[in-house]
């Protein structure tokens, strides 16, 4: 079952919420991810429950290669059929 | 006896033995080979390799951790072919260091699954088109795996001494150096840890390493198979994910063997509660060896005393020391003996990795006048014995630098770690490094390949003028990065604009998050008069500025 963009978004808002420690109404969607200075060991950790809550694949890099939490959920919704 | 003479043996001996089980998620086996069962595999796919390779063609081994990896590896080794184990990556500075030791050793082939196949060309860049135009032959485990059954299969006959496979040091992506390991360095390096470790076929061991590192692969999946007994397999990713997994595996199968580097042990302590903890049993395990980094003695003592509950022993910790251009073992702590600890001065205290393993000589020699030193003074470690690789392939320069030293008074060759040290009651310490080596969790990175990711991740960046060199935190060594700007920036945001592309740009290339940034004016990096960063001295002047601000 695909979901949406919203639903993806906000998902990755509140993981990212959490491990920062921060509410999550202060996490811009175009804000780099990088900006919100969490270790790469938790980066691997949203990736993986990313991929287990979405049911597909993705590469351990993907934030970094979108930079924000806006593309990278862009690039989820386009791909997540494939 | 090389590995494949073991395997042989043992599939006769105990056929129906486990020889890998590969954990899940849950903590469940998802893939079982038997000692017959694996044996069979090898051959079969040494038979369909040897269709289509000549020997000493190089084929990238490019998988997961699973259970077609080691079928693969000992296919290739079986047939002939030089194994090249390359780690996965989907992202385009990975692709492309993929491309980079394909390229290095002329690669021919690629060993890969459908999934891997399917990620690294779902997106298109440039990278990707590279590969996807490499004239190699993409072969899958699928087929493999699936391979009609060759019993009789013959080994391509090669010297022992000529390369089985090629051990790339990690994170070089400008100069990849691969390390020529043969059957004659892995035999001797495998029996020299074995030996020390005492482990038998009686034994169980863990892993969750990398197999395209040398501790991942040689002790972590080869040990035991060459020792005849049992390994369980959990992928890095699923180690870093769930750490429990590593020490409910051990408490269930009573396993006597694991290791890594020290972060490991810091990354158990910090995901799983100490209630955890208390209701394991690690009281089976024999040695837990500690290397790959500079090993804190405080991961080591915090380990111990979080875990004596659960009935770990701490004489079971094992401090080590090698490195993969000696195959991986240099020097062992003998486990089930008291660790030794030296005090350098106030605030600095190494741990003793023990005596050199069996047949090894270590030398410690004045890395400039090339003296060989008397006990007790610190130098470079230079190392001697049947471990040590022929050299890097295709690297006549490196190689004579490195693995063909000579010290002033002729005695060699031996090979240069780089690595700083002193023996004293015949027991090796290090103490540093005269490379200018970042080691990160275990992994090690080229400060130049840093360097120039950071030098084109942003316009203002002045080229070449930054340095990338280690620190020392609380939570190990981290990598700081020190950089000229063209315009120093005018506005703290600037600034972080700056700083963010960097960080964005080397984590995307290494998969880590500097530590720390600092933005200088031009002109401001120590450099040599030929030009040539200083690293060390930039360390010296930079690091301990950022302590005091």
């Amino acid at each position: 079952m695909s979901k949406t963009f919203t639903e993806i978004s906000g998902w990755i808002v509140e993981r990212i919420a959490h491990h920062a420690e921060i509410d999550p109404s202060e996490v811009d969607l175009d804000a780099e991810i990088i900006d919100y200075r969490l270790d790469s060991l938790l980066m691997v950790d949203i990736t993986t429950e990313l991929q287990e809550w979405l049911g597909i694949e993705l590469s351990p890099s993907i934030f970094w290669e979108m930079g924000t939490i806006n593309a990278t959920t862009q690039w989820i919704v386009e791909n997540q059929e494939a | 006896m090389d590995i494949l003479d073991v395997l042989k043996t043992n599939a006769g001996l105990h056929p129906d033995k486990l020889a890998y089980g590969y954990i899940g998620k849950e903590g469940e086996i998802t893939e079982q080979l038997h000692y017959h069962e694996l044996h069979q595999h090898v051959l079969a796919a040494s038979h369909l390799l040897s269709s289509k390779f000549p020997v000493n063609a190089r084929v990238i081994l490019l998988l997961p951790a699973e259970a077609a990896f080691v079928c693969s590896f000992l296919g290739a080794l079986h047939a002939g072919i030089i194994a090249v184990p390359t780690p996965i990556s989907y992202s385009e500075p990975g692709i492309n260091r993929i491309l980079s030791i394909m390229r290095d050793c002329a690669a021919s082939g690629i060993i890969t699954n459908a999934k891997t196949y399917k990620m690294l060309f779902q997106r298109k860049n440039d990278a990707s088109s590279a590969l996807q135009e490499y004239d190699a032959e993409w072969i899958f485990t699928d087929d493999l795996m699936a391979a009609p059954a060759a019993s009789g299969a013959i080994r391509r006959h090669k010297e022992s001494i000529e390369t089985a496979y090629l051990q790339y040091t990690s994170g070089s992506t400008s100069q990849p150096k691969g390390v020529m390991i043969s059957h004659t360095n892995l035999t001797a390096n495998l029996r020299a840890i074995n030996n020390c470790f005492g482990r038998t076929a009686e034994d169980t061991s863990v892993t969750w390493l990398p197999h395209y590192h040398d501790m991942g692969l040689v002790d972590g999946l080869l040990s035991p198979l060459f020792t005849g007994g049992t390994g369980f397999v959990i992928s890095p990713l699923l180690f870093i994910t769930k750490p429990a997994l590593l020490l409910q595996t051990i408490s269930t199968y009573h396993a006597g063997f694991c290791g890594g580097p020290g972060f490991g042990l810091d990354h158990c302590l910090a995901r799983i509660p100490q209630e955890q903890l208390d209701a394991l049993d690690l009281s089976s395990l024999r040695v837990l060896y500690v290397g790959a980094e500079p090993i804190r003695i405080s991961t080591l003592e915090r380990f111990a005393a979080a875990t004596q509950t659960a009935g770990f022993r701490k004489n079971s910790l094992v401090p080590s020391y090698g490195l993969a251009e000696a195959t991986l073992a240099v020097s062992l702590h003998l486990n089930g003996t008291p660790t030794t600890y030296r005090k350098l001065t106030d605030s600095k205290e190494v741990v003793a990795c023990g005596p050199p393993v069996e047949f090894t000589e270590v030398s410690i020699v004045d890395p400039v006048s090339n003296l060989s030193l008397p006990d007790g003074k610190e130098g470079e470690i230079w190392v001697k014995n049947d471990g040590i690789a022929a050299g890097y392939w295709e690297k006549p320069d490196a190689t004579k630098a490195t693995f063909q030293a000579y010290t002033s008074s002729g005695e060699g060759p031996y090979l240069r770690t780089g690595d700083l040290g002193f023996m004293e009651n015949g027991l090796l310490f290090i103490t540093g490094r005269t490379k200018e080596l970042i080691i990160i969790r275990g992994v090690n990175y080229y400060p130049q390949d840093i360097e120039e990711v950071v030098s084109e991740s942003h316009p203002d960046i002045q080229p070449n003028a930054a340095a990338a060199f280690s620190v020392e935190t609380d939570q190990g060594e981290a990598l700081m990065i020190v950089s000229e700007v063209r315009r120093v920036a005018q506005t703290p945001d600037d600034e972080k604009i700056i700083k963010n592309k960097m960080a964005q740009s080397v984590g995307l290339a290494f998969g880590l998050i500097p530590h720390e940034i600092m933005l200088i004016q031009p002109g401001k990096l120590p450099k040599t008069s030929s030009g040539k960063i200083q690293r060390l001295k930039a360390r010296e002047l930079f690091a301990k500025k950022s302590i005091v601000d």
